[in-house]
């Protein structure tokens, strides 16, 4: 009845419609699924291995071909390390008066949020998307959805746990986003990702005043990033006189190149946020 | 056997890809390695043998990214009917087509996941640094492609001849 073409030509097109569907539908949705899980058991480990076996061999090359130099720093270290130790007992003694004083004012302890260190030890196979593999998983007590900062500012969010790794969705990547606010102004906004490194802050109002070099920080709205954590800097700015919004591109603080450790934030702000609702 | 192979071989690229190539330097954009073994398995083996392998590291690929699920696996399908049917029009040897596979391969799998982030962000405008990804992993895998395809042949010859050394010594 149909020919063979026909029948050829009929199933390219079913398979095309469907595989568009199924890409559309996944896409819009959390890029994590249940069974995938066990590509972290299996490549987990073995990213941990190789990680460990290069940065073994950096150790190598820093701390035997680069003795000459280190031996001339080590003699200038010893130098300021003295002084650092009498600086530090000055400090000390600083510290103990304060703690007495806080103790005494009945002040809370500073740090409120109990932190996690964890070593990257893989990248984001593909250059369109931006994620990294961390050696803690579920056993160190992470979940889904925690927080991952650095110092220098907010990394990403963790997107799936297996037992002993998990991965982290970065904030450069095209689906995370961050609800963040211009330090300055105040001024509200979504952080998202783009493929060229740099965050896009979308969704900022065209009355808004923006400025190149504004510093963006979390506003803690999301339930996720604690309020305050650094972002990044605006970059450029592009105000368009019958725009609503403005297009802001904003430079991340963050290295993601150079990305080795980060912390994982066990405590994230959602119940004060849901509280606050 | 053969897939005992291509296990080992697939899970040394992701490894490699993930933990070794970032960092080394230079080779930031390099192009996925996953697509040379697609065009090697389309070269050397059947659709029996090669879809198991190319469904099961697409998910491995789409669990270790950041891509939207089946994103990977779409990828790798389509790669291997384009790759197939490049194979069928080209009637040159396999050596002929060895500088242009690879770089084939590349170029479909950045069409496919660029046609993705399409669908998924209408009206969206590509940056000049997604033109400067694909135009410097095209160019990573017209070079090194099929150094790494025979490396694959070889590495395929010699696990082979491996495993026939321990049946022979087993059976006699």
């Amino acid at each position: 009845m149909f020919s063979k073409k026909m029948v050829l030509i009929v199933g390219l097109i079913i398979l095309v419609t469907a595989n568009v569907i199924i890409l559309s539908l996944s896409s819009s949705r959390y890029p994590s699924y249940k069974p995938g899980r066990i590509a972290l058991y299996i490549v987990g480990p073995l990213q941990g291995v190789v990680t460990d076996l290069i940065r073994s061999a950096r150790d190598v090359w820093y701390d035997y071909f680069l003795l000459v130099s280190v031996a001339r720093d080590n003699t200038k270290l010893k130098k300021s390390l003295r002084h650092a130790v009498a600086k530090n007992n000055q400090w000390h003694e600083i510290e103990l008066s304060n703690i007495r004083l806080r103790n005494l004012l009945n002040f809370q302890n500073a740090i409120a949020e109990k932190v996690l260190a964890a070593e990257v030890i893989g990248k984001d196979p593909s250059p369109w998307f931006k994620a990294i593999i961390i050696d803690k998983g579920r056993a160190d007590g992470l979940t889904k959805g925690l927080p991952v900062m650095i110092p220098d500012g907010i990394a990403g969010q963790i997107t799936d746990v297996s037992s002993h790794h998990s991965k982290v969705m970065l904030i450069i990547d095209r689906n995370s986003a961050v609800d963040a606010l211009v330090q300055r102004t105040r001024a509200r906004g979504i952080i998202q990702g783009s493929s060229t490194g740099m965050c896009l802050f979308n969704y900022v109002s065209s009355k808004d005043d923006v400025k190149v070099g504004d510093k963006i920080v979390a506003s803690g709205l999301d339930g996720v990033f604690p309020k305050g954590q650094r972002i990044g800097e605006v970059k450029s700015l592009l105000k368009r006189e019958s725009a609503i919004f403005h297009e802001v591109t904003v430079a991340p603080y963050i290295d993601f190149e150079k990305l080795e450790e980060v912390l994982v934030l066990l405590t994230p702000p959602k119940l004060e946020f849901v509280n606050q609702q | 056997m053969t897939y005992g192979f291509f296990f080992c071989i697939s899970i040394g690229l992701i490894v490699f890809q993930t933990c070794i190539i970032p960092v080394l330097p230079l080779f930031n954009s390099f192009y996925d390695l996953m697509v040379p073994l697609i065009a090697y398995l389309c070269a050397t083996r059947s659709i029996r043998e090669s879809l198991p392998i190319i469904i099961i590291f697409g998910l491995i690929m789409d669990q270790l990214s950041c891509s939207p699920f089946m994103l990977h696996v779409t990828a790798y399908i389509w790669l291997y009917v384009s790759l197939r049917w490049i194979t069928k029009v080209l009637q040159v040897g396999y050596r002929l087509r060895l500088p242009f596979i690879v770089s084939f391969g590349v170029l479909i799998e950045n069409i496919i996941f660029m046609s993705n982030i399409v669908l998924v962000e209408p009206g969206m405008r590509f940056p000049a640094v997604a033109a400067r990804i694909v135009a410097v992993q095209f160019l990573w895998a017209l070079f090194t492609g099929p150094l790494i395809l025979m490396l694959f042949e070889q590495t395929h010859k010699g696990w082979n001849r491996w495993l026939s050394g321990i049946f022979v010594r087993r059976t006699t």
